[in-house]
């Protein structure tokens, strides 16, 4: 052991060739709150990766502003080491990280640095490919129109805001009403897809503890092994807070180069937006509206921008984005949540006050759209809930009125009957995400009327005891609408028939 | 808004420039109560330093930094120095931390490292 680091040592001093040159360099003239200024460097490149020399090693900072005599950079890692008088050398890169199919099932820092503790990511880092953290994004020669469904796994969402591979779905709501739930659910969903995207979960300025519990999730369900976490915690600096998402997106795009479909989560964009705005502050950038800087929809515009469906020429790869923003109080119209709801192709709008009722997932379906997702909407699902959001208007309207009517006629008993049921069929617990056959097969008993008599409060009981009714008994239902993603005339008769069934056995 | 040390020695050295002969010390003066009013005494080692810069630059001079590791002779200073012009700034340093060799950085740029401690890391990397 000894041995070979000698002779390999040796070997290397042997090869060693320093070129006498002029290299080009900088000085910290201002070092604090994670940032510096640098004199010197004049030839430095807007986002160029730079390395300060400090007496406890080298430390990464990236070039963000370039101004007449100085560059404000932003410190990758210890801050405190970093001096005033430290030397600076540029790389002459854009900030970029290794990537590769290493990478699933692990945790990484925006940087690509393993943070799960199972060791290094790369046997050797110099075989792993690199890809610069911002890329132009495919332009509209390179794209395809959405067309190919990404189940949520969520009843609510995949039936009325459907979701397409390549699509951007903001989901938006306050604090502690269930954005994370409806993101993870969706990755652990990717599990029951044949044709499984790889997915990304960016967690930006979360608790450490919350981003060990999503891992620690996706691990017991076993969905870690198609996901990659890129973890830049409340802890890490803003400037890797900020860099997070690109991360998040190059990785991503990476797969998507490959022909892979890839779903990544940005969770959320309203810290990244803070994070962001703390740099600009930082680096003396005038301030905004609300104190961001000017160019924070340029910002978020050109990460989202770069999520796709490519076309067959460019490998039909897809990289959906589910960004996430937390509003306060409800309110839509502050700065950075109208700028990503108008980036966006839809959102899905989720009301503490429907939370808090336990209607959950506390989707508002009034406010809750997707632009372009129905075009990819599964036949199977479509065929079903076609009429499900029309109802469950209907409903909400009666619903309102009927606190006034005294007497009704017995149709407008029977609708709000039937929307009192969907309600109830559209709950669902996180973590139990549903096969889309499974959501078609449910939905379909619903808008059928074949679950009027089933008591309310045992509606979640009667769904779960028919999955196993049909799975036992007639299994082929659930194997034919999962691989022709439709529900054709024989398989209709079928389902009728063990609906109507295993009704019998549970009134029993 | 604050003037940096920049600002005053542009303003000084054109207002210099554009003097008539025997008015300069009426000017610098001026120039430092000035300074003192706004409360920037703290920042005239820097203005100072603007000022040889913006002068150095008008003759065409560079600033040369010459670090060693260790103190040496006037003789060794004075072969170093003779490689620049009489337009050249050179100041010498001692940075033990280099542990041999030298290293030369024109305008704070351009560096020329021959020193032990860059070979070392660079066989390292
Ligand atoms: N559909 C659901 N059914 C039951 N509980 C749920 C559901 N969705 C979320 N929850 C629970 O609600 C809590 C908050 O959910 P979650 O963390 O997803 O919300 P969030 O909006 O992401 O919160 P934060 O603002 O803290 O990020 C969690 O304990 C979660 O388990
Ligand atoms: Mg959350």
């Amino acid at each position: 052991m000894q041995y070979d680091l000698v002779e390999k040592l040796k070997k290397e001093i042997a090869g060693f060739r320093d070129e006498p040159g002029l290299e080009s360099v900088g000085t910290v003239v201002e070092a604090g709150d994670g940032i510096t200024k640098i004199s010197g460097l004049s030839k430095a490149q807007a986002q160029e990766l730079l390395v300060i020399e400090t007496p406890d090693g080298d430390v990464f900072a990236v070039a963000f502003n370039l101004e007449e005599h100085f560059i404000g950079a932003v410190l990758l890692g210890e801050a405190t080491a970093v001096r005033v008088g430290a030397r600076v050398r540029g790389t002459g890169a854009v900030l970029s990280i290794p990537v590769g199919k290493e990478m699933i099932g692990r945790a990484v820092s925006p940087l690509g640095v393993a943070v799960d503790g199972k060791g290094s990511l790369f046997k050797d880092i110099d075989d792993a490919e690199t890809v610069p953290l911002e890329r132009k994004a495919p332009s509209v020669v390179a794209r395809e129109s959405v067309n190919v469904p990404l189940h949520t796994g969520i009843k609510a969402i995949d039936a009325m805001i459907p979701i397409g591979r390549g699509q951007r779905e903001l989901i938006i709501g306050d604090r502690q009403t269930g954005k994370t739930a409806i993101a993870l659910d969706a990755i652990l969903n990717q599990k029951n897809e044949l044709n499984r995207p790889v997915c990304i979960y960016v967690a930006i300025g979360q608790k450490s503890a919350k981003i060990a519990r999503i891992i620690r999730v996706l691990e017991e369900a076993d969905a870690l092994k198609y996901t990659i976490v890129v973890s830049a915690p409340a802890s890490a600096p803003a400037a890797l807070q900020y860099l997070a998402p690109f991360a998040g997106c190059a990785i991503g795009e990476y797969f998507m180069d490959q022909g892979k479909d890839v779903l990544v989560v940005y969770d959320d964009l309203s810290k990244h937006a803070d994070s962001y705005r703390e740099l600009s502050l930082l680096l003396r950038r005038p301030p905004g509206r609300e104190a961001y800087p000017g160019d924070i929809f340029f910002l978020h515009s050109r990460l989202l921008e770069r999520a796709a469906r490519l076309s067959r020429e460019f490998g039909g790869g897809s990289l959906t984005a589910l960004p996430i923003i937390e509003t306060k109080l409800g309110d839509i119209s502050a700065y950075v949540p109208t700028n990503v709801i108008s980036i966006t192709d839809g959102q899905i709008y989720l009301e503490s006050d429907l939370f808090t009722k336990g209607l959950r997932p506390a989707v508002n379906v009034g406010l809750s759209v997707s632009r372009v997702g129905s075009a990819a909407q599964t036949k199977a699902i479509k065929k079903v809930a076609g009429r499900l959001r029309l109802e469950l208007a209907q409903f909400r309207e009666l619903e309102a009125f009927v606190q006034f009517a005294s007497d009704l006629d017995d149709a407008t008993k029977a609708k709000i009957h039937r929307g009192q049921i969907l309600t109830e069929v559209l709950k669902q617990s996180d973590l139990q995400p549903l096969a889309f056959e499974r959501e078609a097969v449910i939905l379909f008993a619903a808008l059928g009327g074949y679950i009027d008599e089933i008591p309310r409060p045992r509606i979640k009981e009667f769904e779960a005891g028919l999955f196993g009714y049909i799975e036992s008994m007639h299994g082929d239902v659930f194997t034919k609408i999962a691989s022709s993603r439709m529900i054709d005339d024989a398989t209709e008769a079928e389902l009728i028939g063990a609906i109507k069934s295993f009704i019998e056995i549970f009134a029993q | 808004m604050k003037y940096t040390p920049r600002i005053y020695a542009k303003a000084l050295t054109e207002s210099l420039a554009s003097v008539s002969e025997g008015k300069e010390t009426d000017i610098i003066k001026r120039f430092l109560a000035s300074v003192h009013k706004r409360g920037d005494t703290r920042s005239l080692p820097d203005i100072i330093d603007a000022v040889s810069e913006i002068e150095r630059r008008r003759v065409g001079g560079r600033l040369v930094e010459v670090a060693f590791a260790r103190r040496h002779k006037k003789s060794v200073l004075d072969v170093f120095r003779a490689l620049f012009t009489k337009h050249d700034e050179v100041v010498f340093r001692t940075e033990p931390e280099l542990v041999a060799g030298v290293r030369i950085t024109i305008d704070g740029e351009r560096e020329f490292d021959q020193t032990a401690s860059r070979r070392i890391k660079k066989l390292f990397r």
